[in-house]
């Protein structure tokens, strides 16, 4: 084959020598023996100023003990060994070729180390090969950052998704309790007028019973005058005997107050379901939480009085800033947990404190307690221990809304066997301007 | 259905020789790289099928949890030559550990430095075995730059079922540990059925010397 090559060179070397990848070949010092052109215009480095010389001495920037290493390998194992840009970006800095477009630093490299055997089969030399694969790294990059993004963004709107669904048994929840108490508040109304009459009235009968007993002691103070043995004191004697009428003056009267105390009741209960269930529901005000505690015990009254005795220890609580409704409904989700809690019968106490800007609420139960799983996820929604159909697993995930919304904490202590503390805390001055103050 | 692929009992007992032998050597090798005495399994010789690959890879692998990387290689003759792949799966290795004992530079090993070990390791392994038997059948054999199929992967995840075109595969497996270091690695050498017929054919030339 007839071709121009330079003088020095033959036209097989020639061609390596104008590979467009570099070739380097170095003996097991790694002294160089051979430095294609590639090398020469990548480094600036004429053939001239690098064969013959030390690699290291020439480039002191290289991994030093990596390249012996590698090197070494390969005289020993007689086998070929690679270096990928993934792992190790380059190994000379060269720069790349990309100086408008940008995007790495240097010139990203995959190498590959190949052993040349003498006749006798003996590793004489390595042949390094260099390949410039900047173009496909930046595209590989930009694959896995892209992937990366969209893992990322994937998460996200898995929790977006979470915290949906959470906002909706919250909001199906809450239309529930609103419906509900609706409701209440309708039959409530309807109840008080009739207990308004009543109440009227039984009070008007008082007064009556009170004016008819006075003529009948009058008629009895005339009885004297009567015939001794006659027809007529027979008569009312007999009458009185039958009616027991001496008893009967006696209870006539707390009859008449045992009424009236019970309508009392019954119109306080309705009171506080209206209250318990109000209309303006959500609205922040300035709220006695013992008043809101006591009416609550009022109306979860029913579920309570057979499976607890209440102990009460109130302490000296400021007017607080919430929205009563809510934090009633908080209230009775605690209480009649609590009761649910105690198998046969046990003790509910109430503890309030107030302490700087805040105060504390305590319900503890001697109930069966929660162990470690339970209280993990006591506040998860749709979470319940009840039996299927009995909890709907809201009550306490509405709870813990409230309580934050209000910028409060709920905590819980429970031990199984021993009984279950939920303590709510709440700040004073409401959420707004508690942050005024912190 | 296809037809189960075997060997005859002399290319079999064949085969097993020259992997024993090749495996000696390539343990020589290693030791003497590493500085320490290294430990190899009896290499075990056997068809896979794709059917039940995660069934297969699990008797062979046995861990759940796996770092892996993969290597090409082949010989000459294109198509009608050897043509396979080898899966180098490390299991129970204490990379950090590992990167101390190569110390290839003075910093502790970040991860990059820890699948660059890894991918040496295993380039180191293949290339040592598969040279040996390339020699003692006379073929010359030739490698891709190894890869990283994953690591800390589930093993179930170490071939793309979607991507296997294979129905059957011979599987050389060889299992390497490192005395006094935390290093489990098995060498899975797995030619496809086409590459089967042409060892076959290699085997019994050399039968025949």
């Amino acid at each position: 084959m007839d071709i121009d090559t330079p003088a020095d060179l033959n036209w097989k070397e020639y061609m390596v020598d104008r590979l467009d990848a570099g070739v380097i070949l170095v003996d097991r010092e790694l002294r160089v023996l051979f430095w294609n052109h590639f090398m020469v215009m990548h480094t600036g480095r004429g053939a001239e100023q690098v064969v013959g010389k030390n690699l290291l001495e020439q480039f002191p920037e290289l991994p030093q003990r990596w390249l012996k290493r590698k090197v070494e390998g390969v005289f020993v194992l007689k086998n070929q060994a690679f270096s990928s840009w993934e792992q190790r970006p380059y190994l000379f800095k060269l720069a790349h070729n990309r100086p408008m477009t940008g995007g790495v630093d240097a010139m990203y490299q995959d190498l590959s180390f190949m052993p040349v055997l003498d006749m006798g089969g003996q590793v004489m030399a390595v042949c390094v090969s260099l390949k410039d694969v900047t173009d496909a790294a930046i595209y590989a990059m930009q694959l896995k950052e892209a992937r990366a993004t969209l893992e990322k963004e994937k998460t996200e709107q898995q929790s977006l998704i979470k915290k949906l669904e959470q906002a909706q048994s919250q909001l199906l929840q809450s239309e529930k309790m609103a419906a509900i108490g609706q409701l209440a508040a309708g039959v409530a109304h309807e109840i008080n007028n009739p207990v308004g009459f009543i109440k009227s009235n039984v009070t008007s009968m008082k007064k009556y019973a009170h004016d008819m007993v006075k003529l009948l002691d009058t008629y009895i103070d005339s009885e004297p005058q009567l015939q001794p043995d006659s027809k007529q004191l027979e008569q009312i004697k007999q009458i009185k005997d039958e009616i027991d009428f001496e008893y009967l003056v006696e209870d006539i009267d707390s009859l008449i107050e045992e009424t009236i105390e019970g309508v009392d009741r019954v119109s306080k209960i309705v009171k506080d379901l209206k209250d318990f269930s109000h209309v303006d529901q959500g609205e922040w005000d300035y709220e006695d939480l013992h008043h809101c505690l006591d009416s609550t015990l009022n109306v979860a009254w029913n579920e309570l009085k057979y499976k607890a005795e209440i102990v009460k220890d109130y302490g000296d609580l400021p007017q607080v800033y919430c929205m009563g409704s809510q934090i009633n409904q908080v209230f009775l989700n605690m209480l009649v947990n609590a009761a649910h809690a105690i198998a046969n019968r046990g003790t509910i106490s109430i503890t309030t404190r107030h302490q700087g800007h805040h105060v504390g609420i305590s319900i503890t139960d001697n109930g069966k307690g929660m162990d470690e799983e339970q209280q993990r996820r006591v506040f998860e929604p749709f979470f319940t221990t009840k039996p299927v159909g009995k909890g709907t697993g809201l009550g306490m995930s509405l709870s813990y809304g409230i309580i934050e919304k209000h910028h409060g904490k709920i905590n819980l202590q429970s031990a199984p066997g021993e009984g279950t503390t939920f303590t709510i805390v709440l700040p004073v001055e409401g959420p707004a301007r508690q942050e005024d103050k912190d | 259905m296809n037809k189960q692929q075997e060997f005859s009992e002399d290319q079999r007992d064949c085969l097993q020789e020259i992997c024993n032998i090749a495996m000696g050597q390539a343990a020589d090798s290693l030791a003497r790289l590493l500085e320490r005495f290294i430990t190899l399994s009896v290499p075990a010789i056997r068809f896979i099928s794709s059917d039940n690959l995660d069934a297969e890879l699990n008797q062979l692998i046995g861990a759940s949890t796996v770092s892996a990387v993969r290597q090409g290689f082949f010989s000459a003759h294109g198509d009608q030559g050897l043509r396979g792949e080898s899966i180098i799966v490390f299991s129970e290795t204490d990379l950090a550990g590992l990167a101390e004992l190569t110390a290839l530079e003075d910093e502790p090993a970040n991860e990059m430095e820890e699948e660059e070990l890894l991918l040496d390791i295993a380039n180191v392994l293949c290339g040592a075995c598969l040279n040996g038997i390339a020699a003692q059948l006379e073929q010359e054999l030739g490698y891709s730059a190894p890869s990283m199929i994953g690591v800390n992967i589930p093993l179930r995840t170490l071939v793309n079922h979607r991507q296997v075109t294979w129905d059957q595969a011979l599987s050389i497996k060889i299992g390497y540990s490192l005395e006094s270091h935390s290093f489990q690695c098995d060498m899975l050498l797995l030619l496809p059925t086409s590459s089967v017929d042409e060892l076959k054919r290699i085997l019994d030339l050399f039968l025949e010397d």
